[in-house]
This record gives structure tokens, C-alpha cells and sequence, in this order.
């Protein structure tokens, strides 16, 4: 008996961890996702979450860094750096920007493979945990990767409570926002970097593959119910709350499924659920 | 008369897209409290002289002066009103909170809407016949109504120059009435309007003033002194009926 209370406390309290951390990165990532949706960039953000693996590759290879801030941090960097380019050869040619951001998704996410590969045939024991950033496994979170969820998401959140008007006005109508003072360009970097941030903390829970998911699903699935802003937001963040903790649930009730994919299936079934039973293009 | 004394004063206005002249060496001097339509052919650069007014394209060369001041200076002395489908119709918004967009300018950076804000739009939906929908969905309205509501986030924003793009474009009518003596009130209280308008038959009964473009400068006066068949022609390449 003595030995079995430790072990089931132990469980018990991993279990809460990663249920937390999964319904924390449901809302957060739900709550920015609505703006991207507004803002019609789904592609964008799968072309960052792609753009942050050869990040995490590189700074693992110059540092062999476990920590989550530092790998986190790598990301965001190449996230950062992706999107400069984009913006640059977008200003700069007269490809359209669907067709750069496929382009830069597809490099990122291949240099990122190709050091993912050179880090593997190095003898070195802290590469495996790099393969989660991948597909995503939320069961190997730990009190500091929940702790920098909570950190960022909040950070996010509040920028967005505190420039909530501004940044409705400025996906609503943009034009509008210059003609009245908004510097428009400042928000929009504002938020590029409020996105790349919450991308960031996802990888390691979804993965780069799926991130954009978490993203776009909870707010795709709440647009179906609701026409108010506000509610809009609150039900993709409750949305993205049962979602990842429901798919977390399965992942670890199934064995050795990633956790990315699970979220993503129990996320893409609401979406699907809420097309066909909201009422709101069915004909009158 | 001096620059200040006129509500906008545009000189030399040349604005270019991909090198090619859209704007050629405009000038125009808008005096206040006059309702002015601002005509020509498609690709004339009717639009690109609104947004060059509201800077939101750069020109070549020239400068334009609001009140005898930059642009930067008089930004909340201007109220815009965009063409109807430069929106999503579909963003999840009502017609209360979309009008109270126009008070945004006034009430700054991370506020909160006041009692004033909300009276003020209150007063602008009456003024524009959408009272009963305050709380509906931007998307439930009809084309003209929509209108409307960009009409009423101008007028919120209490401002002496009101720009508007296209106003009537697949309106109703009684939305062309309502915009068109809402304009009318608004010049007789001393305000200047400059709108954007493609339908010649009505720029007698609606306008005062007529700037006829053609990339360039074709004509630019008083209905009645400038707006005869043969500036007409000469802005739009064929004989129109007036």
C-alpha cells in the first residue's frame, strides 16, 4: 500500500499537469486563432508553425539544450525570420502571397528535417526528445513547459484584452483604422509576433505539423454558432479547451499516439459537427 | 483667399501605380460648406484622389492641405466613407458596435467607450434610419442599409470633411435620399463633402460643385459654370447625356 499511493499521486498529478497545460494551449492558441481567421492568414500560420522547427533544430545543436524557454526561443526565431522573408519577397516580386508562403513553408520545414536527421546520427541521448516537436506529445510536459505556457499565453492574452478595440477595428477595416491614427503597421507586427509566441509554446503539446490547427479549428467550429465577437472568442477558447484536454485523454488512453494528431481529430469532428448542425448556412 | 481657408487644397498632384500615372498634376482648391462630386471614367483616379486626401497612398509629387496644414495635422477633421464592399460583411460585428468604430479616433488608445460615444452613435443611427437594428448583425442588413451604417461611423466621428466613395453604388433609394439630404444638412451647417460619384444624370440635383477627371484635371467649378457637354465629353472620350 505504501508503495502504490506515491505512485498513484504521482500519476494522478502528471495527469492534471498535462490536462492543464493542454487546456491552457487550447485557449490561448483558440483566443489568437479567431483573429487569424478574421484576418483570413490560416496559411500564414501554417507556414510560422512549419518555419519554427529548424529553430528548434539549430539552437539544440549549438546549445544541446533541454530547456523549453531556449528551444521555445529558437523557434520563435525562425519563426520571426520566415516572416521577414515573406514580407520582404511579397514587397519585392509579384508572386502572390499564398504562393510565397507554400514556397517558405516547404523550405523551412525541409532545412528543418535535414538538421533533425544530422542531430540523430550524433551520440547524443537528449536528441530523442527533439522527435516530439514533430507530432507533438504532450505526456512528456513538465512543470517548466506548463509554467512557460502559462507565461506566454497570459502575455498574449492580456495584449489582447488590453488592445481589444483596436484590434477589431484593424481586422475589420484596416484602411479605416489609418484613416483615424492607428499605425496599422505596428499592430500587424504586434500581433505577427503575439501569433509566432503562441505557436511557440504549442510545438511541443501539437507539434509544427499541427499547430496551425489548434490555431484556426476552435474558431472555425465557433464561427458556426455565433455572429458576436466576443462570444466568438470565448466559445473557440472553450472549444479549444475540451478539444485538447479530450484529445490528450485519448493519446494517453490509446498508447504511443502522438498527442497532435489526437487533438487534432477530436478538433476537426467539431468542426465537422458544427458545419452540419449550425444553423447558419443552412437555406431559410 | 488664404490656403487656410480652404478645406482642402490640392497642388500637383501626380500619384502613380507600378509607374504608370493614375493622378497627373492635379490642383484644386475645395473651399467649405460646399457638396462637391468628383466624376470621370473608370481608372480615372477618382478613388486614388480620396486616398491620397487621406494619405493612404503616396503620391509622386504634390501636396495636399487640410485647412492650410498637413494631413497629419487635421486627421480628426476627416471622416471617410469607403466603398460598401471593402469590408467583410461577414465579420462578426453588430451595426451599433460597427458605427461606434467612428468614435474610435476620439476616444484614444485602450479606452473604452464612453456615455458620450454611445449617445453620439445612438443619435447617428436615428439620423440614418437604422435605430431598429442597432443590435443586428452587419450581415442582415441589406446593400443599402449597409451603406448606411458607414455613413453613421462618419458622422460619429464629428469631423468638417466628409469623404465618401461611391456612396450610391446598388443602393435602394431610399438610401440614396437619406445619404443625399444627410449631405445636404451637413453642407448647410458649414461642412465640406466630396463624394466620389459615377451617375452624371443626378450631379445637377445632388451637387454645388463638380471636379471632372480624366487622370488629369478636366474641369473644376460650380455645377453650372463647369459641368456642360463639353467637359463632359472631354473627361470621358464620347458624348454622355447629362
Amino acid at each position: 500500500m505504501n508503495s502504490y499511493f506515491p505512485e498513484f499521486i504521482r500519476l494522478y498529478y502528471t495527469s492534471c499537469l498535462v490536462m492543464l497545460g493542454t487546456c491552457m494551449l487550447g485557449i490561448f492558441s483558440a483566443c489568437v486563432g479567431t483573429f487569424v481567421l478574421l484576418r483570413r492568414q490560416s496559411l500564414l500560420c501554417d507556414a510560422l508553425s512549419h518555419a519554427a522547427l529548424p529553430g528548434i533544430a539549430c539552437i539544440f545543436l549549438l546549445t544541446y539544450s533541454k530547456n523549453p524557454a531556449v528551444l521555445v526561443a529558437g523557434g520563435a526565431i525562425s519563426g520571426t525570420i520566415s516572416i521577414l522573408l515573406i514580407k520582404g519577397i511579397t514587397a519585392r516580386t509579384p508572386l502572390a502571397t499564398d504562393t510565397i508562403l507554400g514556397i517558405m513553408l516547404a523550405v523551412f520545414f525541409g532545412c528543418g528535417l535535414v538538421i533533425m536527421t544530422e542531430i540523430q546520427k550524433k551520440p547524443i541521448s537528449e536528441q530523442a526528445m527533439l522527435n516530439k516537436f514533430i507530432f507533438g506529445n504532450a505526456s512528456t510536459l513538465l512543470p517548466a513547459d506548463i509554467a512557460l505556457i502559462a507565461l506566454i499565453g497570459f502575455l498574449v492574452i492580456s495584449c489582447i484584452i488590453l488592445c481589444w478595440k483596436e484590434f477589431q477595428l484593424i481586422t475589420f477595416d484596416a484602411p479605416f483604422a489609418r484613416t483615424l491614427g492607428y499605425p496599422v503597421y505596428l499592430f500587424d507586427i504586434v500581433f505577427t509576433l503575439l501569433l509566432i509566441l503562441t505557436i511557440s509554446i504549442g510545438l511541443q503539446t501539437v507539434g509544427v505539423i499541427l499547430m496551425s490547427s489548434m490555431l484556426i479549428a476552435p474558431a472555425a467550429a465557433a464561427r458556426q454558432w455565433t455572429q458576436q465577437f466576443k462570444q466568438l472568442i470565448i466559445l473557440a477558447g472553450a472549444i479549444g479547451a475540451c478539444a485538447s484536454m479530450s484529445g490528450t485523454f485519448l493519446s494517453s488512453y490509446l498508447h504511443h499516439v502522438p498527442t497532435g494528431p489526437m487533438i487534432v481529430i477530436v478538433l476537426s469532428s467539431i468542426v465537422f459537427f458544427s458545419l452540419l448542425f449550425s444553423s447558419r448556412y443552412k437555406p431559410t | 483667399m488664404l490656403m487656410s481657408e480652404f478645406a482642402v487644397s490640392i497642388n500637383n498632384l501626380t500619384v502613380a501605380y507600378n509607374n504608370k500615372p493614375v493622378l497627373w498634376n492635379i490642383n484644386a482648391h475645395i473651399p467649405s460648406g460646399i457638396l462637391l462630386a468628383v466624376a470621370g471614367p473608370n481608372g480615372a483616379g477618382k478613388t486614388t484622389l480620396i486616398k491620397s486626401i487621406l494619405e493612404l497612398v503616396k503620391p509622386v509629387a504634390g501636396t495636399i492641405q487640410i485647412f492650410g496644414s498637413p494631413y497629419a495635422h487635421q486627421r480628426n477633421q476627416i471622416a471617410y466613407v469607403p466603398q460598401r464592399m471593402s469590408v467583410d460583411w461577414q465579420f462578426p460585428i453588430t451595426v451599433f458596435d460597427a458605427v461606434m468604430m467612428g468614435r474610435y479616433g476620439n476616444i484614444g488608445w485602450f479606452k473604452r467607450p464612453g456615455d458620450a460615444d454611445i449617445i453620439a452613435v445612438h443619435t447617428a443611427l436615428q439620423h440614418v434610419g437604422l435605430t431598429p437594428y442597432a443590435q443586428c448583425h452587419i450581415s442582415e442588413l441589406s446593400g443599402g442599409q449597409q451603406q448606411r451604417i458607414f455613413l453613421a461611423r462618419a458622422l460619429v466621428q464629428e469631423a468638417s470633411i466628409y469623404l465618401l466613395d461611391e456612396p450610391f453604388i446598388g443602393v435602394d433609394s431610399v438610401t440614396e435620399n437619406t445619404t443625399v439630404l444627410l449631405l445636404k444638412k451637413l453642407r448647410d451647417q458649414g461642412k465640406t463633402i466630396i463624394v466620389v460619384h459615377h451617375d452624371l444624370q443626378t450631379i445637377r440635383k445632388y451637387f454645388d460643385w463638380v471636379l471632372l477627371l480624366n487622370v488629369e484635371r478636366i474641369a473644376y467649378g460650380t455645377v453650372e459654370q463647369v459641368f456642360t457637354p463639353e467637359t463632359v465629353t472631354a473627361a470621358f472620350g464620347t458624348a454622355m447625356q447629362l
